[in-house]
Protein backbone atom coordinates (compact mmCIF):
# COMPACT_ATOMS: atom_id res chain seq x y z
CA UNK A 1 0.00 0.00 0.00
CA UNK A 2 1.19 3.10 -1.16
CA UNK A 3 1.90 6.40 1.51
CA UNK A 4 -0.96 8.52 -0.67
CA UNK A 5 -3.21 4.81 -0.31
CA UNK A 6 -2.92 4.51 3.21
CA UNK A 7 -3.61 8.26 3.91
CA UNK A 8 -6.56 8.68 1.60
CA UNK A 9 -8.05 5.25 2.80
CA UNK A 10 -7.87 7.01 6.44
CA UNK A 11 -8.72 10.69 5.35
CA UNK A 12 -12.77 10.36 4.14
CA UNK A 13 -15.78 8.58 4.45
CA UNK A 14 -17.49 5.65 2.80
CA UNK A 15 -19.28 7.51 -0.30
CA UNK A 16 -15.99 8.68 -1.02
CA UNK A 17 -13.97 4.95 -1.81
CA UNK A 18 -15.57 4.85 -5.07
CA UNK A 19 -14.21 8.11 -5.98
CA UNK A 20 -10.64 7.53 -4.40
CA UNK A 21 -10.19 3.59 -6.07
CA UNK A 22 -10.69 5.19 -9.73
CA UNK A 23 -8.40 7.98 -8.84
CA UNK A 24 -5.70 6.15 -7.02
CA UNK A 25 -6.34 3.44 -10.16
CA UNK A 26 -5.81 6.25 -12.77
CA UNK A 27 -2.79 7.35 -10.63
CA UNK A 28 -1.40 3.99 -10.91
CA UNK A 29 -1.49 3.53 -14.40
CA UNK A 30 -0.20 7.07 -15.19
CA UNK A 31 3.13 5.88 -12.98
CA UNK A 32 3.18 2.82 -15.49
CA UNK A 33 3.00 4.40 -18.38
CA UNK A 34 6.38 3.79 -20.60
CA UNK A 35 5.93 7.36 -21.80
CA UNK A 36 8.26 9.79 -19.23
CA UNK A 37 5.93 12.67 -19.65
CA UNK A 38 2.89 10.73 -18.24
CA UNK A 39 4.82 8.52 -15.83
CA UNK A 40 6.08 11.79 -14.22
CA UNK A 41 2.32 13.19 -14.09
CA UNK A 42 1.24 10.31 -11.83
CA UNK A 43 3.96 10.91 -9.91
CA UNK A 44 3.29 14.29 -9.12
CA UNK A 45 0.03 14.48 -8.71
CA UNK A 46 0.85 11.58 -6.44
CA UNK A 47 3.55 13.61 -4.19
CA UNK A 48 0.61 16.76 -4.77
CA UNK A 49 -1.84 14.99 -2.99
CA UNK A 50 -0.03 13.51 -0.04
CA UNK A 51 0.92 17.50 0.59
CA UNK A 52 -2.58 18.59 0.78
CA UNK A 53 -3.89 16.09 2.91
CA UNK A 54 -0.95 16.84 4.99
CA UNK A 55 -1.97 20.49 4.56
CA UNK A 56 1.50 21.48 3.26
CA UNK A 57 -0.27 22.63 0.19
CA UNK A 58 -3.65 24.33 0.59
CA UNK A 59 -6.30 23.77 -2.16
CA UNK A 60 -5.66 26.72 -4.56
CA UNK A 61 -2.14 25.38 -4.57
CA UNK A 62 -3.08 22.38 -5.51
CA UNK A 63 -5.59 23.18 -7.97
CA UNK A 64 -2.58 26.22 -9.09
CA UNK A 65 -0.35 22.69 -9.86
CA UNK A 66 -2.39 20.67 -11.45
CA UNK A 67 -3.08 23.21 -14.00
CA UNK A 68 0.54 23.93 -14.30
CA UNK A 69 0.84 20.62 -15.11
CA UNK A 70 -1.92 20.40 -17.77
CA UNK A 71 -0.04 23.82 -19.75
CA UNK A 72 3.17 21.83 -19.48
CA UNK A 73 0.99 18.87 -21.28
CA UNK A 74 0.15 20.72 -23.73
CA UNK A 75 2.98 22.18 -24.78
CA UNK A 76 4.58 19.17 -24.70
CA UNK A 77 1.78 18.28 -27.56
CA UNK A 78 2.10 21.57 -29.50
CA UNK A 79 6.08 20.76 -29.48
CA UNK A 80 5.01 17.26 -30.85
CA UNK A 81 3.06 18.81 -33.56
CA UNK A 82 6.39 21.34 -34.38
CA UNK A 83 8.74 18.31 -34.79
CA UNK A 84 6.75 16.47 -36.75
CA UNK A 85 6.03 19.28 -38.87
CA UNK A 86 9.22 20.27 -39.48
CA UNK A 87 10.48 16.62 -40.57
CA UNK A 88 7.89 16.44 -43.00
CA UNK A 89 9.26 19.63 -44.39
CA UNK A 90 12.81 18.19 -44.76
CA UNK A 91 12.02 15.35 -45.90
CA UNK A 92 10.25 16.89 -49.00
CA UNK A 93 12.39 19.47 -49.56
CA UNK A 94 15.27 17.18 -49.33
CA UNK A 95 13.34 14.80 -51.81
CA UNK A 96 12.96 17.34 -54.59
CA UNK A 97 16.02 18.43 -54.34
CA UNK A 98 18.12 14.81 -54.45
CA UNK A 99 15.83 14.62 -57.58
CA UNK A 100 16.93 18.21 -59.20
CA UNK A 101 20.33 18.14 -58.29
CA UNK A 102 20.98 14.52 -58.56
CA UNK A 103 18.77 11.85 -60.20
CA UNK A 104 17.62 14.81 -63.01
CA UNK A 105 19.39 13.76 -66.37
CA UNK A 106 21.11 10.74 -64.66
CA UNK A 107 18.10 8.34 -64.14
CA UNK A 108 15.43 10.25 -66.26
CA UNK B 1 11.60 0.19 -39.34
CA UNK B 2 13.63 1.93 -42.33
CA UNK B 3 11.08 -0.03 -45.06
CA UNK B 4 8.29 1.10 -42.43
CA UNK B 5 9.49 4.99 -42.87
CA UNK B 6 9.75 4.30 -46.58
CA UNK B 7 6.33 3.21 -47.23
CA UNK B 8 4.92 5.74 -44.95
CA UNK B 9 6.59 8.87 -46.77
CA UNK B 10 4.82 8.90 -49.81
CA UNK B 11 1.58 9.23 -47.72
CA UNK B 12 3.33 12.58 -46.18
CA UNK B 13 4.96 13.77 -49.39
CA UNK B 14 1.54 13.06 -51.36
CA UNK B 15 -0.81 15.09 -48.26
CA UNK B 16 1.87 17.57 -48.05
CA UNK B 17 2.09 18.18 -51.86
CA UNK B 18 -2.39 18.54 -52.52
CA UNK B 19 -2.44 20.33 -49.77
CA UNK B 20 -0.25 23.41 -50.54
CA UNK B 21 2.35 22.35 -47.92
CA UNK B 22 -0.53 23.61 -45.90
CA UNK B 23 1.21 21.13 -42.64
CA UNK B 24 4.47 22.93 -42.96
CA UNK B 25 5.16 25.55 -40.17
CA UNK B 26 7.00 28.49 -39.75
CA UNK B 27 11.16 28.23 -39.89
CA UNK B 28 13.51 28.83 -36.82
CA UNK B 29 13.55 32.34 -35.80
CA UNK B 30 15.96 33.80 -33.47
CA UNK B 31 14.10 36.63 -31.96
CA UNK B 32 11.26 33.29 -30.91
CA UNK B 33 13.58 31.61 -29.75
CA UNK B 34 15.06 35.10 -27.44
CA UNK B 35 11.68 35.50 -26.25
CA UNK B 36 10.88 32.49 -24.89
CA UNK B 37 14.76 32.33 -22.77
CA UNK B 38 13.92 36.00 -21.58
CA UNK B 39 10.00 34.96 -20.62
CA UNK B 40 11.29 31.85 -18.57
CA UNK B 41 13.93 34.54 -16.44
CA UNK B 42 10.59 36.86 -15.82
CA UNK B 43 8.19 33.73 -14.59
CA UNK B 44 10.93 31.88 -12.81
CA UNK B 45 12.11 35.17 -11.11
CA UNK B 46 8.16 36.15 -10.35
CA UNK B 47 8.08 32.94 -8.53
CA UNK B 48 11.50 33.19 -6.61
CA UNK B 49 11.02 36.59 -5.84
CA UNK B 50 7.45 36.06 -4.23
CA UNK B 51 8.03 33.22 -1.96
CA UNK B 52 8.33 32.63 1.25
CA UNK B 53 12.79 32.61 2.06
CA UNK B 54 13.02 35.47 -0.89
CA UNK B 55 13.60 38.02 2.14
CA UNK B 56 10.91 39.95 0.72
CA UNK B 57 7.62 40.97 1.86
CA UNK B 58 4.36 40.66 0.01
CA UNK B 59 3.53 43.75 -1.60
CA UNK B 60 0.59 44.16 -3.54
CA UNK B 61 1.82 47.54 -5.09
CA UNK B 62 5.00 45.48 -6.52
CA UNK B 63 3.47 42.24 -7.66
CA UNK B 64 0.71 44.10 -9.41
CA UNK B 65 3.30 46.40 -11.18
CA UNK B 66 5.38 42.98 -11.84
CA UNK B 67 2.85 41.41 -13.15
CA UNK B 68 1.63 44.01 -15.41
CA UNK B 69 5.23 44.56 -16.50
CA UNK B 70 4.91 40.96 -17.39
CA UNK B 71 1.47 40.95 -18.72
CA UNK B 72 2.86 43.43 -21.45
CA UNK B 73 6.21 41.32 -22.26
CA UNK B 74 3.92 38.27 -22.75
CA UNK B 75 2.01 39.99 -25.66
CA UNK B 76 4.60 41.58 -27.46
CA UNK B 77 5.96 37.97 -27.32
CA UNK B 78 2.34 36.43 -28.83
CA UNK B 79 2.16 39.60 -31.63
CA UNK B 80 5.42 38.71 -32.52
CA UNK B 81 4.84 35.04 -32.79
CA UNK B 82 1.13 35.44 -34.62
CA UNK B 83 2.97 37.77 -37.24
CA UNK B 84 5.21 34.69 -38.39
CA UNK B 85 2.42 31.76 -38.03
CA UNK B 86 1.68 29.79 -40.43
CA UNK B 87 -1.82 28.46 -40.44
CA UNK B 88 -0.82 25.16 -37.51
CA UNK B 89 -0.62 28.72 -35.26
CA UNK B 90 1.89 26.38 -32.84
CA UNK B 91 4.13 29.96 -32.75
CA UNK B 92 1.50 31.61 -31.09
CA UNK B 93 0.21 28.55 -28.95
CA UNK B 94 3.37 28.07 -27.42
CA UNK B 95 3.51 31.80 -26.06
CA UNK B 96 -0.23 31.97 -25.43
CA UNK B 97 0.67 29.03 -23.16
CA UNK B 98 3.03 30.11 -21.13
CA UNK B 99 1.47 33.36 -20.64
CA UNK B 100 -1.93 31.78 -19.30
CA UNK B 101 0.09 30.16 -16.60
CA UNK B 102 1.97 33.63 -16.06
CA UNK B 103 -1.46 35.52 -15.95
CA UNK B 104 -2.44 32.12 -13.38
CA UNK B 105 0.67 32.67 -10.95
CA UNK B 106 -0.07 36.67 -10.80
CA UNK B 107 -4.17 36.02 -10.03
CA UNK B 108 -2.83 33.73 -7.26
CA UNK B 109 -0.61 35.76 -5.68
CA UNK B 110 -2.59 38.70 -5.97
CA UNK B 111 -5.70 36.48 -3.99
CA UNK B 112 -3.94 34.85 -1.57
CA UNK B 113 -2.52 38.13 -0.93
CA UNK B 114 0.88 36.75 0.60
CA UNK B 115 4.14 34.93 -0.51
CA UNK B 116 3.81 31.81 -1.75
CA UNK B 117 5.17 28.84 0.47
CA UNK B 118 8.20 27.53 -0.15
CA UNK B 119 6.74 23.71 -0.65
CA UNK B 120 4.16 25.66 -3.36
CA UNK B 121 7.86 27.53 -4.82
CA UNK B 122 9.35 23.77 -4.86
CA UNK B 123 7.04 22.04 -6.37
CA UNK B 124 5.75 24.68 -9.07
CA UNK B 125 9.17 25.67 -10.24
CA UNK B 126 10.00 22.34 -12.24
CA UNK B 127 6.75 22.25 -14.22
CA UNK B 128 7.08 25.67 -15.14
CA UNK B 129 10.72 25.40 -16.51
CA UNK B 130 9.75 22.22 -18.48
CA UNK B 131 6.82 23.82 -20.22
CA UNK B 132 9.31 26.68 -21.77
CA UNK B 133 11.99 24.23 -22.57
CA UNK B 134 9.24 22.09 -24.12
CA UNK B 135 8.20 25.55 -25.58
CA UNK B 136 12.23 26.37 -26.64
CA UNK B 137 12.83 22.52 -27.59
CA UNK B 138 10.03 23.31 -29.93
CA UNK B 139 11.48 26.11 -31.99
CA UNK B 140 15.11 24.43 -31.90
CA UNK B 141 13.18 22.05 -33.83
CA UNK B 142 11.83 23.85 -36.96
CA UNK B 143 13.32 24.19 -40.20
CA UNK B 144 16.66 26.25 -39.94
Amino acid sequence: MSILESLITTAGDEAKAKLKDELLERIQGAKAQGEQAISELGKNIEEWLKLTIEDELDKDELKALLQAEKRKQEQYLNTLEIKARAQLEKYSVQLVDMVLDKALGKIV
Amino acid sequence: MLKKGLSVFPLFLSIALFTGCSLFTSHYDSTRHENFTKLKATHVQFIEDWSKDSGKEWNENLVTSYCINGDLAFRQAFEYAKSLDKSDKTGQKAVDILWSEFKANCALSLKKKKLFSSVFKKNILPTIEQNYDYAIQGELSRVQ
